[in-house]
């Protein structure tokens, strides 16, 4: 769960130093573009998460996805193949490259990294060939089939409340079958344990209806059949992008009201638990807070404002255009990465001294992001198509791995493959599933970037996407000696490397940088990790430590 | 506390040591003194501190309190490098040896006489030779270290350490992966070194090497010191007394059923004419009936481990039948063993039992996971807690809860988790292979009783053991195994150590 948050507060991190640096960012557009290529990635990264927990790895996605895009409109456009028929087609193939794989790795005992290494060298030729390296496309007429990558289904207003509605019936079902938790020590807390998803729900389903009840077509009697028009033109994708306001004010405000009053209770009850532990986070906060409004207030402007080839006067020193902006820059990069961490800090070293104060944390998060996303674009932003199949695949993922047996079986593979072949666990089969699974959520990936881009060129396409797959995976929280990986994490992480590149063009970073900075911050987010589990088992051995001299005679029993 | 009047100071010695590790006193006050050219023993239940005491005098940890003096000064040792300096070697449990190097190479690792910058293989070689001499080795210095037996490595390991001019020797648990023969080869060695001149500080679970060896017993319990045995009174029964801090019966002794199993029934486990993959030359045949607790002895590398991996599926077998409750069965995998009632207890825990980094209930409900999801896929967590909760209560497996990473459960209960895996499979048949390996006294004996009663319940049971004592104590027939082969099948009176040795070293075969 801590790395969830972790990287999590990672992406957080990237996409409020974009925000800030740049207005494009949260623009309509900007954001609908950046969702559905994170919606795409997201799919591959789910793949191989499951071949990186079984402890392998898959180098061949890319040439999978190019393999794929290549054969999709060929069947499709030449062939004349029906357009169904031909994606079940294409993922037939997908599949049964991701067969061949699993036999290979697991009957001839051959390494992962060396059969798919030379997958992805003989799918790539085989594409290339196979399409004798033209450029590929689907032409005007597949424009409803193109729909599927690039259609604009319902607006984030509709996937908010409907989320939020989930929500409540879980929060509702929760309260009510386990009644109050025992274990809290005091009523509110219990309270605030028990009801908090609900009311999340509750606000996210009000967030997600509002533009049927405040302003936009508001006569109450025809909400579902606007509705059902609604949703029948997003699939035609005409809806006009600027549809509403309205959810978007209403976050804000709601989560702006509700933020100070929580945040206040929550710093208080802190407080009074255990006031030297919420001391210093309390102060660095309000040091990076005071910071972040300096920059906004100086800095942002003059980057923004700056031109490259003038010259300018910063204080004493005067400085080309181009170093003021690379200063601006650097400055604001430190400072919303110390206001990150810093409420962070605070967040989890007052949800540790304070029970009720942690009972706070889900509403608190909640205000905090319904602000945020308040001040963007994104709730009158359509959702893409892709990022729906993502939320599927996602859902599909995460209980395949949480509650199947052959979930635990992978995970149970990856951490002990030899104890997991003696609890009587057929290892080779689910390391081929694993291989099945990754190679056929590459053939759906390839499916939509072919859809997506309408113009395959088989020597690039899907070049070098195995490597964002599995930098998503480990940043979400795989590990490379496998049995660990959670999907969630896993989509955040492909995510994050979808904004840290629309960050780097955004800001007008040469994007000849581009693979440098996103090697940096992964290395980065990796060495923080580590340091951070560090420092906790440190601290959790010397809590043991103090509380050692009465559990001495525990401790050394048998 | 030394001065000139008194005899020559000791050559190694502990004042007051104390060693704190987080919620654990390794260590408390203890002393210890070591002379020249002596072999000094300590033994303890695991945890007692053996391992801790034997790492500050390598150097590897400093203590919190107390002073080691060698040679009648005090000295202070801030790593391995500094205390071999000193002439103190550690050998490790698990050999700490480049097995892709050579023999003269590994001795001289680090130390490499060198020529021109490089190495000088022809000195290297020279120079490795009275080393190996002194350990009783007859390789060429240039063999690769692979190619020899454990027991040779272990040698070349105290080559080693003497290379470096140790004077004071510390052995973890030398034998424990040792045959019979390579053991005793040890001891001569041992024997050797003390004639030189070395002193000897030996470490060992097994009491019946340490009654040979020892000059002197150090016994630690709860990381104190708890008695020290001179010559004659090294005695089995006075080491065990004082390890557990009270009279123990000489050893568990399994209260045997009065009547023999049913001679006409079928037996639950027919093996006939099994040829193991490992020993192509011989055939295995054996019978285990229902309540029976048969062992298989045997020295290191008789095949035991082989046989059972054979039969549950591990590795295939080349020939031979193998039939649970009178039906043939093919085990291609420990899949198809589970399917046919057998569970194995294997022989490294950590490796194949258990998936060490796994809460105990997980553990648990492994091989049973797809038997309690519904549709055999949907796994329902609340049936694996109660699951997790009843083993645990039915083993008494001692664990804050259920949800525990077995990593930090001790030895003992980490195998009653491996056990409570099989039990809730309800096997016919019951491997296990060095069922208390690395485990301390007491909770060896509830395993013993945990095997017990599970074959009075109808379990028929097939253990390994190296342990002679475990064998005689606990089983109602023992196969003896020599070379891949049964040499030899005793009943009764007839289960002695004598008869188990003869069969075993090939000296009498059936």
């Amino acid at each position: 769960m801590n790395k969830i948050l972790g990287i999590f507060g990672l992406l957080l991190f990237v996409c409020l130093f974009t925000a800030v640096m740049s207005d494009s960012f949260i623009g309509e557009f900007n954001l609908f573009n950046v969702a559905r290529r994170s919606a795409l990635f997201g799919i591959l990264s789910i793949g191989v998460a499951f071949v990186i927990i079984t402890g392998g790895i898959d180098l061949s996605i890319g040439s999978v996805v190019g393999l794929v895009a290549c054969l999709l409109p060929m069947l499709v456009v030449d062939s004349g193949l029906s357009p169904p028929l031909a994606i079940l087609l294409v993922l037939f193939v997908a599949g049964g490259i991701g067969l061949l794989h699993g036999l290979l790795i697991t009957r001839l005992d051959l390494q992962p990294f060396v059969v798919t290494l030379c997958g992805l060298l003989f799918y790539r030729g085989f594409s290339r060939w196979l399409a004798d390296d033209a450029t590929l496309g689907f032409g005007q007429e597949f424009d409803g089939l193109r729909l599927l990558a690039i259609g604009k289904p319902f607006s984030w207003a509709t996937l908010i409340g409907s989320a939020g509605a989930v929500l409540l019936c879980y929060g509702l079902w929760r309260a009510f079958r386990q009644g109050e938790r025992a274990s809290a020590s005091d009523q509110l807390t219990a309270r605030l344990n028990r009801w908090s998803p609900a009311g999340i729900g509750t606000l996210l389903l009000l967030v997600g209806s509002s533009r049927f009840w405040f302003g936009w077509e508001s006569t109450p009697g025809v909400v579902l059949w606007q509705m059902a028009g609604y949703q029948a033109r997003g699939l035609a994708a005409v809806v006009p992008e600027s549809s509403t306001t309205v959810p978007g004010k209403l976050m804000l405000y709601l989560g702006a009201g509700m933020l100070a009053p929580l945040l206040i209770l929550f710093l208080r009850w802190a407080w009074q638990q255990n006031a030297t532990r919420v001391r210093w986070p309390m102060i660095g906060s309000l040091l990076s807070l005071v910071a972040l409004g300096g920059c906004l207030w100086t800095l942002v402007p003059a980057f923004r404002e700056s031109v490259a080839s003038d010259r300018y006067r910063v204080g004493l020193v005067e400085m080309s255009g181009d170093s003021l902006r690379l200063l601006a820059l650097s400055v604001c990069f430190v400072v919303v990465a110390a206001t990150i961490g810093s409420l962070g800090w605070l967040v989890s070293a007052a949800s540790k001294s304070s029970e009720r104060s942690r009972a706070l944390v889900p509403l608190l998060v909640t205000a905090a992001v319904f602000s945020l996303m308040g001040l963007s674009n994104l709730p009158a932003t359509m959702v893409p198509t892709p990022m729906v199949l993502l939320i599927a695949v996602a859902v599909a993922a995460s209980v395949f791995l949480n509650h199947t047996v052959y979930g635990r079986y992978l995970l149970a593979l990856g951490r002990n493959e030899e104890a997991a072949r003696y609890s009587g666990i057929n290892t080779k089969r689910m390391t081929v599933l694993a291989y099945v699974l990754c190679a056929l959520a590459a053939g759906l990936g390839g499916v939509l970037f072919s859809l997506e881009s309408n113009a395959v060129q088989p020597s690039s396409f899907g070049n070098f996407y195995e490597l964002y797959a599995i930098a998503a995976a480990v940043l979400g929280g795989c590990s490379l000696r496998g049995g660990e990986g959670n999907v969630l994490g896993v989509v955040i992480g492909a995510a994050v490397m979808r904004v840290l590149r629309n960050a780097i063009n955004l800001l007008g970073i040469s994007t000849k940088l581009e693979f440098s900075i996103i090697g940096l911050v992964i290395l980065a987010g990796v060495i923080v990790d580590v340091v951070v589990r560090r420092i906790a088992e440190r601290k959790r051995l010397e809590q043991r430590d103090t509380g050692a001299d009465e559990a001495v005679p525990e401790a050394t029993a048998p | 506390m030394i001065d000139s009047t008194t005899p020559p100071a000791p050559l190694l010695q502990g004042v007051g040591l104390s060693k704190r590790f987080p919620g654990v006193r390794a260590l408390h006050r203890v002393d210890l003194t070591l002379g020249h050219a002596e072999v000094l023993a300590i033994v303890g239940e695991n945890g007692a501190g053996k391992s801790t005491l034997m790492k500050i005098l390598a150097g590897v940890q400093s203590p919190d309190e107390g002073e080691l003096w060698l040679r009648g000064s005090t000295v202070e040792f801030t790593g391995i490098r500094e205390a071999m300096d000193a002439g103190i070697s550690l050998i490790h449990q698990e050999l700490n040896l480049a097995e892709n190097l050579s023999v003269a190479a590994n001795l001289f690792l680090g130390r490499e006489p060198r020529r021109f910058g490089l190495i000088d293989h022809r000195r290297l070689e020279q120079e490795s030779r009275p080393f190996l001499e002194a350990v009783g080795l007859s390789v060429e210095p240039a063999t690769r270290l692979e190619e020899l037996t454990l027991g040779k490595q272990q040698l070349v390991e105290i080559a080693k350490a003497l290379s470096t001019g140790a004077k004071v020797l510390i052995m973890d648990e030398p034998t424990s992966s040792l045959s019979q023969r390579e053991a005793e080869r040890l001891f001569e060695v041992v024997f050797d070194l003390k004639a030189q001149g070395v002193s000897v500080v030996y470490i060992s679970h097994r009491l019946a090497e340490v009654e040979t060896l020892a000059d002197r017993v150090m016994v630690m319990r709860d990381g104190e010191h708890a008695g020290e045995l001179v010559g004659e009174k090294i005695t089995h029964d006075a080491m065990v007394s004082r390890m557990v801090g009270r009279d123990v019966t000489r050893f568990f002794q399994r209260t045997r059923s009065a009547e023999l199993p049913d001679a006409n029934a079928t037996p639950i486990l027919q093996v006939k004419d099994l040829v193991v993959p490992e020993h192509p030359k011989h055939r295995v045949s054996f019978e285990i009936s229902s309540g029976e607790m048969v062992s298989l002895a045997g020295l290191v590398g008789a095949g035991r481990t082989e046989l059972l991996r054979c039969l549950f599926g591990v590795s295939m077998p080349l020939a031979g039948t193998i039939r649970v409750a009178g039906e043939s069965v093919r085990l291609k995998s420990p899949n198809d063993a589970i399917a046919a009632g057998m569970g194995l207890v294997p022989e490294d825990r950590k490796g194949q039992g258990l998936v060490i980094d796994f809460p105990v209930d997980e553990n648990v409900s492994l091989s049973h996971l797809s038997e309690d999801a519904v549709a055999g896929c949907w796994v329902r967590s609340g049936v694996l807690k109660q699951h997790a909760l009843s083993s645990i209560e039915r083993l008494r497996i001692k664990t804050p809860s259920e949800s525990q990473v077995v990593r930090y459960l001790s030895g003992g209960n980490q195998q009653k988790v491996v056990i409570a895996k099989w039990l809730l499979m309800n096997p016919k048949v019951l491997l296990l292979d060095e069922p208390t390996r690395g485990i301390d006294i007491g909770a060896k004996e509830e395993i013993y009783r945990l095997m017990e009663s599970l074959a009075a319940q109808g379990m028929a049971i097939l253990f390994v053991s190296s342990e002679l004592e475990e064998v005689i104590g606990l089983s109602d027939r023992v196969l003896v195994m020599h070379e891949g082969e049964i040499t030899g099948q005793l009943v009764g009176e007839h289960v002695t150590e004598q008869n188990i040795m003869a069969y075993a070293t090939g000296a009498e075969r059936e």
